[in-house]
């Protein structure tokens, strides 16, 4: 059976934040969202980014690996859930450790929150909040098949982090051909253009 | 392979030092009771079993780390004068008061702390009677002797408060229990959010043995006090089997929190004394993102960290001017994620 994930399309995000205010809604972590909408680089573009845990394969959950207690468990499908309550001490390697920048911590509670994929829902069959209310599709869940034959641009579960590389089970939606998301190599040329030209004489790309 | 022969060498030393305890505390067997002999092996096993598990717990990469360094802070004379103060807090925080549940949420801290203290006293109470460490002799006309290790410790007459409280000592906690256990049912059958995440065997089994244990040990106390001995046996059996359930399923179910959770003492000594994490409330922290200079645990807490990412074969070194990953906060590796992705992708929108 084809495996349903997320997939994340950043240039699809206007920045509504409904995937927050529908993430807030889920009795598990009431109140609170998991799902974090960024500006890029307010002051120059109105460009947002929503991010959900990316459910790391390979390696496995850096989070669960640097957990001293075991606190977050991986289920049978390799979705990685938020800390186990009578467990979590608060110790915050998690939060540091995972290079998406996803758990949240709650310092009086002594507790991690994030993302597990609104598993009470999708094991159900049902969509995670956040996909469920997206107006845009920037977040998207179904299986790798149905996205391809729906949708433009190249999904892609490898994130490259400098040395390192992340398999992750959600996906980042790239133009096509794009085999990795090389984080470094990026703002390297992001880094070169900046210097090269000034800001203010672009044409403003969002009308 | 290395750490399952050291746990299993330890476990099998805390087996003998156990039984060679229950030796020399019921003064060779003389002060055993054979009726609690059920009680007393499956409390050897259950031992054994958790210093196995403990032992390949502990010696985990991360938890290794957290260890280590809790253990020298503590025993560092340097950081004596803030840990003398810190240790007994932490003990209240973390673990007699549970101060951190309160803020999760006040019936979760009710329900914790009555089934904590429940099961600490049951425990208390029980294991010293069933190794035959406690006894209790008669000294006529109505006086009672309290022995422990052999030694006598107290006397107390037969009908005073002081008798009454020792020997329904399991009666109160068990009426503790019950509350606790009766909040965390009504949580459990009526929160939507534990509806749907709870497991069977991990989250509402423990809880159903508690309670069974806690029934069946009222019910003993019913029978000789009101029922005339009625149906004595029969609970006593069914009683000492859901115990011997109950123990031997602590090792590798929800209770092995009871021996884990100690750990935040350690890693609240190792973040707070140490590495200028405040667990308690706002203290300035040391570092800094290497991006937005917004505070950071300390470079100690985050050089521990690539360390144990090291020690699991993970590097995330973004190059020299860049530097590593985790000297980023959450936010920034977000938003750095973001900038090559928009980098990648210019105005197009797929």
């Amino acid at each position: 059976m084809a495996i349903k994930t997320l997939f994340v399309d950043p240039s699809r995000c206007i920045g509504c934040r409904s995937c927050e205010a529908a993430c807030r809604e889920c009795d598990s972590h009431k109140g609170e969202s998991m799902v974090m909408v960024d500006f890029i680089d307010r002051g120059k573009s109105v460009a947002t980014q929503p991010t959900v845990c990316m459910h790391c394969n390979d390696p496995v959950a850096p989070c669960a690996q640097v957990c001293p207690v075991m606190a977050i468990l991986i289920t049978p499908e390799g979705v990685v859930q938020m800390a186990e309550p009578s467990r979590c001490i608060g110790c915050r390697n998690c939060v540091y450790a995972c290079p998406f920048g996803v758990p949240k911590f709650d310092a009086e509670a002594r507790l991690m929150k994030k993302c597990n994929l609104c598993y009470d829902r999708t094991v159900q069959g049902l969509k995670p909040w956040c996909a469920q209310a997206c107006p845009t599709g920037a977040l998207w869940y179904g299986d790798y098949e149905e996205f391809v034959a729906q949708r433009n641009g190249h999904p892609v579960n490898r994130t490259l982090f400098g040395t390192q590389q992340v398999n992750t089970r959600v996906y980042h939606v790239l133009p096509p051909e794009e085999p990795m998301l090389d984080i470094v190599a990026l703002l390297r040329e992001a880094e070169a253009k900046e210097a090269g030209t000034a800001w203010q004489d672009q044409e403003a790309w969002v009308l | 392979m290395q750490r399952r022969l050291s746990a299993g060498i330890l476990s099998a030393i805390t087996g003998v030092v156990l039984v060679l305890l229950i030796f020399l505390g019921s003064r060779g067997f003389k002060d055993f009771d054979s009726a609690l002999i059920g009680y007393a092996v499956a409390t050897v096993v259950a031992f054994c079993a958790l210093v196995y598990r403990y032992t390949i717990w502990i010696t985990r990469p991360p938890t290794w780390r957290y260890f280590k360094g809790g253990w020298a802070n503590f025993l560092s004379w340097k950081n004596f004068r803030r840990y003398l103060t810190l240790v007994p807090k932490a003990w209240w925080t973390d673990i007699f008061g549970q101060t951190f549940i309160w803020r999760r949420s006040k019936q979760r801290w009710l329900m914790h702390i009555c089934i904590f203290y429940g099961v600490l006293i049951s425990l208390l109470i029980t294991l010293p009677l069933t190794f035959g460490w406690f006894h209790f002799t008669l000294i006529q006309p109505d006086n009672y002797q309290m022995w422990f290790f052999g030694l006598p410790v107290l006397k107390f007459p037969i009908e005073a408060g002081v008798g009454f409280s020792l020997f329904h000592g399991l009666d109160f906690t068990a009426i503790l229990l019950i509350i606790g256990l009766g909040i965390a049912l009504w949580r459990r059958t009526r929160d939507a959010g534990l509806l749907v995440t709870q497991r069977f065997g991990f989250d509402l089994m423990p809880l159903l043995l508690l309670f069974a244990i806690a029934v069946t040990g009222l019910a003993l106390t019913a029978s000789s006090l009101w029922w005339e001995g009625r149906f004595y046996w029969f609970i006593s059996l069914t009683h000492q089997v859901v115990v011997v359930g109950w123990l031997l399923s602590l090792p590798f179910g929800k209770f092995f929190h009871i021996v884990e959770r100690p750990a935040s003492i350690g890693v609240t000594l190792y973040q707070t004394v140490n590495q200028d994490v405040e667990h308690y409330g706002a203290q300035p922290q040391t570092g800094h993102c290497a991006r937005c200079g917004d505070p950071l645990p300390s470079p100690q807490f985050v050089q521990d960290l690539v360390t144990t990412l090291g020690e699991l074969d993970m590097r995330y070194d973004l190059g020299e001017e860049k530097g590593l990953l985790q000297e980023y906060c959450p936010t920034c590796k977000r938003v750095m994620r973001g900038q090559a992705y928009y980098q990648l992708m210019g105005k197009k929108f797929l």
